[in-house]
């Protein structure tokens, strides 16, 4: 596989592109509070609206902006008419069955849908304009408070580090496992249910094995050099904010406490 | 059985901004019995070139032929490609996976109407090829070899079926001197015995030594295909282009640059020690 | 070969992380591949058998945030519900595989890895139910059919896993559990 999956990302240099990753992570949470909290169709309109100024800030074309949530649209269907024939018995249209379609639930599942539809789709503004790599340092970022209750955030970092590491190293190393068992005339396929676990065994076993010898050296390697665990060698140091940043968190803190406090 | 490659072309993630031309409309044909070397600087598409032979990619452009039969058409019956072509991949010794040496040796037979005796008989030659006493190793499991002996029990296993085409992608990088002497003995033995022979190699000597016929790849295109001693004698433009010819070349070229009349051709240690024998009398 | 380090946990932990982003990738090719190995929770799953349970609960929440992140598979929206279950399974996998001892090697694999199983799926279930449904309809009912839906997958991963740990043993890879005397 010469061809490393990207993800979502696409490079760009436009002021969202600039954010610092864990500001922008913050503003998402943010963000999704406040989402979480509206409870009124004119309240969606709002967050419709400022999302597609977001999308137009970053130059994401809407196909890749929506193309994930777009696709959800059968399952958008069924939780609307789930909650449109169950939600609200007390006042329904009519009764047939167990079905009681009414007004409010008509309202609820909108409410359902537009909730999950900006949830999504501003995830997907974040994702797009940041890459993997900031992605996992602004995670780092943002957990490293833990620390103060002993949780081991460095090691955590160093961990996540050393698998990012890995990854495009894997991807080679089990495409060539893939090409040489089917050289053997490996089918990885079988009709009946425990032949399953069976064909794919020619498969897993080599990259599991591959995958476990390159961790055996490097932990060998590292301990030989004295790297312990339980030592903070790894701490890492983070570039301060900058005021896009501040305005940023700013920005999203205020629309968000709005839609809260009504 | 003649494999055909008629104007191949290959592009790894084609309609990306990361596409790359692997190889440019190559067309090579490999006879019955042929022992070829291919050779060629890092990158410049090899390995794709023997992936796609064995069928392993689908050419983005042009054909690949087995028997006069495009290996990429719907009907093609792939079972009869895997069992006629056999490859070595770098490092062959990671498809290791079964518990026991006998069964992961038997893996490349599972699919075909042997019956169980002609299976075992497969496993036991092939195992007894790669230097192993099939009834000291049968029952061991593969894991708890050394590491040279793990590849040939990898190459074992692609040899059980018996292919009458061998693809071998770099098989002697890492294996010692007196092993890879012993690994290029067997290949001989086995292409004297009628397979067709296909290597990747880096190692010119090797490929002086035992194939007949070189090509070498530059920039996903061919830039050299003839007789061994033909394509070596070039040494100087093989040179510029960063591939050696080999030891014997050398020493070749520098004893006639002394003015000694030896042919170019001459590329192999035996043919280099005839001609200065040759010229003392006795 | 001696008990393992701390290191070399925190490495394998890393190996199993970067595993569940590429395994998904590598099952693509066969046909369906994706809903009846889950192919993700095998790397999970191992990683909480032998490095325990705050390691397999690391690499059961970094594992499907890295998959989304470098390949966009899962989708942010099942992204959630995912990391709840593989957190769940890398930590009580662990737990278990720390605390049962049978003395019979595949007593204890099975023991703690239907444990694991069983705790992830009910808390995703549970997870998907409060996330979606807002109390609408029922929790148990959707909880109950993830879990039968999700059947097959255990029946393979139960055939699946102990065949790699087994092979990570003889290669010496990782300690035996029951060492011969």
């Amino acid at each position: 596989m010469k061809q490393l999956p990207v993800g979502l990302y696409q490079p760009g240099s436009s002021v969202i592109h600039r954010l610092d990753g864990s500001a922008k992570l913050l503003c998402l949470f943010i963000l999704l509070a406040g989402v979480v909290h509206t409870a009124s169709l004119p309240g969606y309109g709002i967050w419709a609206a400022f999302t597609v100024c977001l999308i137009r800030l970053a130059h994401i074309p809407p196909g890749t902006a929506f193309g994930s949530a777009a696709r959800l649209k059968w399952f958008f269907g069924v939780i609307l008419l789930m909650n449109l024939c169950f939600y609200g018995p007390e006042h329904p249209w009519m009764r047939w069955w167990i079905f009681c379609p009414s007004y409010e639930g008509l309202i609820q599942g909108i409410h359902v849908v537009a909730r999950v539809f900006l949830l999504l789709v501003l995830s997907n503004v974040l994702m797009v304009s940041t890459a993997p790599l900031a992605m996992t340092d602004a995670m780092e970022r943002l957990l490293s408070p833990l620390r103060l209750i002993g949780v081991p955030t460095d090691l955590a970092a160093m961990i996540l580090s050393v698998a990012v590491q890995f990854i495009p190293t894997f991807f080679e190393e089990t495409d060539n496992i893939r090409k040489a068992q089917t050289a053997r005339g490996a089918r990885f396929d079988s009709p009946k249910l425990w032949e399953k676990a069976k064909a794919v065994l020619p498969l897993l076993v080599p990259v599991f094995l591959a995958a476990f010898q390159r961790a055996d050296e490097l932990s060998l390697a590292m301990e030989a050099r004295g790297y312990r665990t339980d030592r903070r060698v790894w701490k890492k140091k983070y570039p301060p904010y900058q005021a896009a940043d501040w305005l940023a968190l700013l920005l999203c803190a205020a629309l968000a406490a709005a839609f809260i406090i009504i | 059985m003649p494999i055909e490659l008629r104007e191949v072309s290959y592009t790894y993630a084609p309609g990306t901004p990361y596409a790359a031309q692997a190889l440019k409309k190559i067309s090579l044909i490999v006879r019955d019995g042929e022992f070829v070397g291919i050779m060629g600087r890092t990158g410049c598409g090899k390995s794709t070139l023997i992936q796609l032979a064995a069928g392993l990619l689908t050419p983005s452009a042009g054909q690949v032929f087995l028997d006069g039969e495009d290996i990429n058409e719907r009907h093609f019956d792939r079972n009869r490609l895997r069992q006629k072509v056999g490859v070595v991949f770098q490092f062959p010794e990671i498809q290791l996976f079964e518990t026991t040496v006998e069964k992961d040796t038997a893996f490349g037979l599972k699919y075909l109407d042997w019956s169980g005796e002609k299976k075992q008989a497969a496993v036991r030659r092939a195992l007894e090829w790669m230097g192993f006493d099939f009834e000291a190793v049968r029952n061991r499991s593969p894991f708890g070899f050394s590491g040279g002996e793990k590849r040939r029990l990898a190459i074992a296993g692609v040899l059980a079926v018996m292919p009458k085409f061998l693809i071998l992608d770099e098989p002697t990088a890492g294996l010692d001197p007196l092993s890879r002497e012993a690994f290029l003995e067997l290949l001989r033995k086995l292409h004297q015995g009628g397979m067709t022979v296909l290597m990747i190699s880096h190692d010119a000597d090797a490929l002086a030594e035992y194939a007949g016929r070189i090509v070498i790849l530059k920039e996903g295109m061919l830039f050299r295909d003839g007789p061994a001693a033909e394509v070596f004698s070039d040494q100087e433009g093989l040179k510029e282009n960063g591939i050696s010819a080999g030891q014997v070349r050398e020493m070749t070229e520098r004893l006639r640059r002394r003015g000694w009349e030896i042919p170019c051709g001459t590329i192999r240690y035996g043919q280099l020690l005839e001609e200065i024998a040759g010229r003392w009398p006795r | 070969m001696k008990k393992i380090t701390a290191v070399k946990k925190s490495i394998i932990t890393a190996v199993c992380i970067a595993l569940c982003v590429v395994l998904p990738q590598a099952f693509h090719a066969i046909p369906n591949a994706g809903a009846v190995y889950s192919p993700m929770h095998i790397p999970v799953l191992l990683c909480g058998l032998i490095c325990g349970g705050p390691f397999g609960l690391l690499c059961g929440l970094a594992g499907p945030l890295f998959a989304s992140l470098f390949t966009g598979m899962p989708p942010a929206a099942k992204l959630p519900p995912m990391m709840i279950e593989c957190a769940v399974y890398g930590c009580v996998t662990g737990l278990l595989a720390r605390t049962v001892h049978t003395k019979s090697t595949y007593a204890d694999l099975y023991i703690s890895l239907v444990g694991g199983m069983l705790a992830g799926r009910i808390a995703a279930g549970l997870a998907k139910a409060l996330i979606f449904s807002a109390g609408a309809y029922s929790m148990a009912a959707w909880a109950g059919g993830y879990f039968v839906t999700a059947l097959p997958g255990i029946v393979i991963q139960l055939a699946l896993l102990p065949s790699i740990v087994f092979a990570l043993m003889k290669a010496g890879l990782i300690p035996a559990r029951y060492p011969k005397k």
